[in-house]
């Protein structure tokens, strides 16, 4: 088995986060409410280490979250400072898409926000 | 166990100040997060069925989740302080309207009042910036907050926060917040 499997199944308050390593793809995508979000996301963190290490090529992470908590939105941006930390190093190639739902002004602008911050290749994707 | 209903409630008034305060839906009792998701739930599916717009929609919905899971990291049982927390969600023509409802150590008052004047007291921009400041300084903590939760009401709402504490006794106050969202 690949260590670099990956498959968080989501629920009502959390999201399903996996990775296709064929497609070179990362996915979260759902809702990020999880009320403890350190314990929820640790395996993500391990897998983003453990990911650092074998690099696969060129890798999509993709973001396509319907609501996040706050306490989730500062774990998505530690999740983005560790990808920008791999392409400073050039530890690995990454690209990052934001997907929005054209209704929803907010998700838009939280995307936003993250491109400003990290210096990743970031897309902001309408759906 | 006593389930009467005391003769002093009148059921039917009560009905009546829902009804025409176009109560969405009302809940005292504590929180923890199967509780929130429900009453999540419920909130979301009255709102889909009312034809709400998908962006107040979903502003109603991120609003209530960050003010119940606030309370669920803060609350104290009944017991040391009598008061349960609570929530209340209305509309009017114009708005919708989120109160929370939760007892806080008189201690904390001004802590509190403090954060959401400054909260208050910014544009958006500043909101944004304080925003992005406070997320890149914040580490989650023991209860696992970001710190962050006054802040994204304020600008996912587009409005003041409203808030007062009616005291309870030496110790406890209740803190109601008030959150708007315009209906567009």
């Amino acid at each position: 088995m690949s260590t670099l499997q990956l498959q968080i199944s989501g629920t009502e308050d959390t999201p399903n986060i996996t990775f296709n390593e064929q497609e070179k793809e990362f996915l979260i995508s759902g809702r990020s409410l999880p009320e403890d979000v350190s314990t929820f996301y640790k395996p993500v963190f391990e897998w983003l280490s453990g990911f650092g290490q074998n690099p696969v090529g060129k890798t999509t992470f993709k973001f396509k979250l319907e609501y996040f908590n706050t306490a989730s939105s500062k774990i998505i941006l530690d999740i983005l400072m560790k990808l920008e930390d791999m392409v400073q190093s050039s530890q690995a190639e990454i690209a990052v898409e934001w997907h929005y739902s054209e209704s929803d002004d907010d998700m838009l602008e939280a995307g936003d926000e993250y491109k400003e911050l990290v210096e990743v290749p970031f897309d902001l994707v309408a759906y | 166990m006593n389930v009467l209903v005391k003769p002093s409630l009148n059921v039917f008034d009560l009905y009546t100040t829902m009804f025409s305060n176009r109560v969405l839906l009302i809940y005292q009792g504590l929180f923890d997060q199967q509780m929130i998701k429900t009453v999540l739930s419920m909130t979301e599916m009255k709102l889909v069925k009312e034809n709400v717009n998908e962006n107040v929609k979903k502003k109603v919905f991120n609003i209530m989740m960050e003010g119940l899971q606030n309370i669920c990291k803060h609350q104290f049982l009944k017991e040391e302080t009598s008061h349960n927390p609570m929530l209340l969600i209305s509309r009017d023509d114009n708005h919708h309207h989120i109160f929370t409802g939760n007892t806080i150590h008189n201690s904390k008052i001004e802590l509190v009042s403090s954060k959401i004047e400054q909260v208050n007291g910014l544009d958006k921009d500043g909101l944004k910036e304080l925003y992005k400041k406070a997320r890149l300084n914040s580490v989650i903590s023991e209860v696992g907050g970001a710190g962050l939760g006054f802040i994204d009401m304020a600008r996912k709402s587009e409005n003041p926060l409203e808030y007062r504490f009616f005291p309870i006794n030496e110790n406890y106050s209740f803190f109601i917040l008030q959150v708007k969202i315009s209906n567009q």
